[in-house]
């Protein structure tokens, strides 16, 4: 992904272009199943529809506000160190926001206290660092981490909502399938419980992109 | 540009800036934000030490700081179950929130505490409990009847059990089979049991066993591991307060 998008002057916030940066990855560069990137934390924490979403939420802000920081100090950056400062600011940032679910959201923070450390290992924000922010300005910048947040927050919610209805019969905790399915014989699928399932849901939503995707499909 | 950015003299001032900045805000935010921090973990600990006596109930802060000022009475017990002196230096709450460090001490050093939660039915003994499960630390506290050997009620905690398995053991369902079992045979020896996975006929049955989770042997046994040291640990006070 070398895409280098200068904005013209007079360009508006949310020209066609901009506007692109956010839509794209939702379907046709989208971080997980067009860029691979960010698999292992899609794998790991879509076991419900909540710690899907939160962790989404968590790897939008972090990748956004990041693309817009390194963005801004892009001219400043020595070339040689530029991958040590996009990991210091990332793990400033999640720092930042693990902190603040401490203080202000305890509840979600006990339940995410792992996760939340792992979003500095999520290859997303860096990819996206390096392939994106260290060329363009900083409001483009922060609409592609936006943008790419948006798209790994939609796969992982489509695997979690998967997993969870299988997995425990649930949507966030609350029972989706009926009781009287159990009695007649129906049980949880552990299989969906474990992180295994997600790389086959991960595998299955790609085939059924690429089969309505035509842009998607190799020409060779 | 002015300046050449691939120097090393430009390298070391931007890299002590960078750490200098990050470092600056990180501990000020930290600093500023401890008192509130502090607030949530006490309150947390409090909400764990009531849920193992009251089941049906939201836990709204008001609620719980009255309830715990009102019913819980706190005491302080050494490895021969005699009584400590609660004072400035030995607070049973403050223990109990660090209860992992001080079940590392020798055993002559150790200080355990009780809460006694004088409900409205009755009594109720509650004992931190601290473990190990698959990942990280375990604990909970369990709350016996003046009997000291019927469960009336558990709560679960864990810093990093696997999400859908292990990190099962802080649900309702797990928790709540606990209440009315016994700790004890008739014999006096120590039998109370978790099963290996769910749906355990003899769970349904006995008075000593109940489920433990499928696809989280591990946790589950730390568990029970848990709740035997935790009888263990305080089999001497049973015995001195059914004395007198």
């Amino acid at each position: 992904m070398s895409e280098v998008a200068q904005a013209s002057k007079s360009e508006g916030l949310f020209s066609k272009k901009n506007r692109r940066l956010l839509v794209d990855p939702l379907n046709d560069t989208n971080p997980i199943t067009v860029q691979v990137l960010g698999i292992c934390s899609a794998l790991a924490v879509t076991s419900s529809v909540m710690n899907s979403l939160v962790m989404g939420i968590g790897v939008t802000l972090v990748a956004s506000l990041a693309n817009l920081t390194i963005s801004s100090l892009r001219n400043y950056i020595p070339n040689r160190i530029r991958m040590i400062v996009q990991l210091v600011v990332i793990a400033w940032l999640v720092t930042l926001v693990s902190i603040f679910l401490q203080a202000f959201l305890y509840d979600t923070y006990k339940e995410l206290s792992v996760f939340v450390g792992l979003i500095i290992t999520n290859c997303i924000v860096m990819g996206r660092l390096e392939a994106y922010a260290m060329a363009n300005k900083p409001w483009p910048s922060f609409l592609d981490g936006f943008g790419n947040g948006l798209g790994y927050t939609v796969i992982l919610l489509t695997i979690g909502t998967i997993r969870e209805i299988f997995g425990a019969g649930k949507v966030l905790g609350f029972q989706i399938i009926p009781d009287a399915i159990y009695d007649l014989g129906y049980a949880n699928n552990g299989l969906m419980v474990l992180p295994i399932s997600s790389i086959i849901l991960i595998g299955i939503i790609i085939w059924i992109q690429r089969g309505f995707n035509k842009k998607l499909v190799d020409v060779s | 540009m002015p300046f050449n950015r691939d120097s090393t003299s430009y390298i070391l001032i931007f890299v002590a800036i960078m750490v200098g900045v990050v470092a600056i805000s990180l501990a000020f935010v930290s600093s500023a934000l401890q008192p509130t921090i502090k607030d949530n973990e006490v309150l947390d600990k409090k909400i764990q030490i009531l849920s193992s006596v009251i089941t049906e109930q939201e836990f709204t802060k008001d609620f719980v700081n009255a309830q715990y000022e009102e019913k819980i009475e706190e005491m302080l017990v050494d490895k021969d179950g005699n009584a400590i002196t609660v004072d400035e230096n030995n607070k049973p709450f403050d223990i109990a929130l660090n209860f992992n460090k001080e079940i590392r001490k020798p055993v002559e050093e150790r200080r355990y505490p009780v809460f006694k939660y004088n409900g409205d039915n009755g009594a109720y003994y509650i004992l931190p409990l601290e473990g190990q499960g698959l990942w990280d630390r375990i604990w909970g506290y369990v709350s016996v009847e003046s009997d000291f050997n019927t469960i009336y009620g558990s709560s679960f905690g864990h810093k990093g059990e696997t999400p859908g398995l292990g990190a099962l053991i802080t649900e309702m369902w797990f928790q709540k089979q606990f209440s009315g079992k016994e700790a004890y045979n008739a014999d006096g020896v120590y039998s109370f049991d978790i099963m290996k996975g769910q749906g355990n006929e003899l769970a349904k049955t006995s008075s000593y066993k109940v489920d433990g989770i499928s696809g989280a042997t591990i946790t589950s046994e730390g568990v029970d591991v848990m709740m035997q040291k935790g009888f263990e640990m305080y089999q001497p006070f049973f015995q001195k307060v059914s004395e007198n």
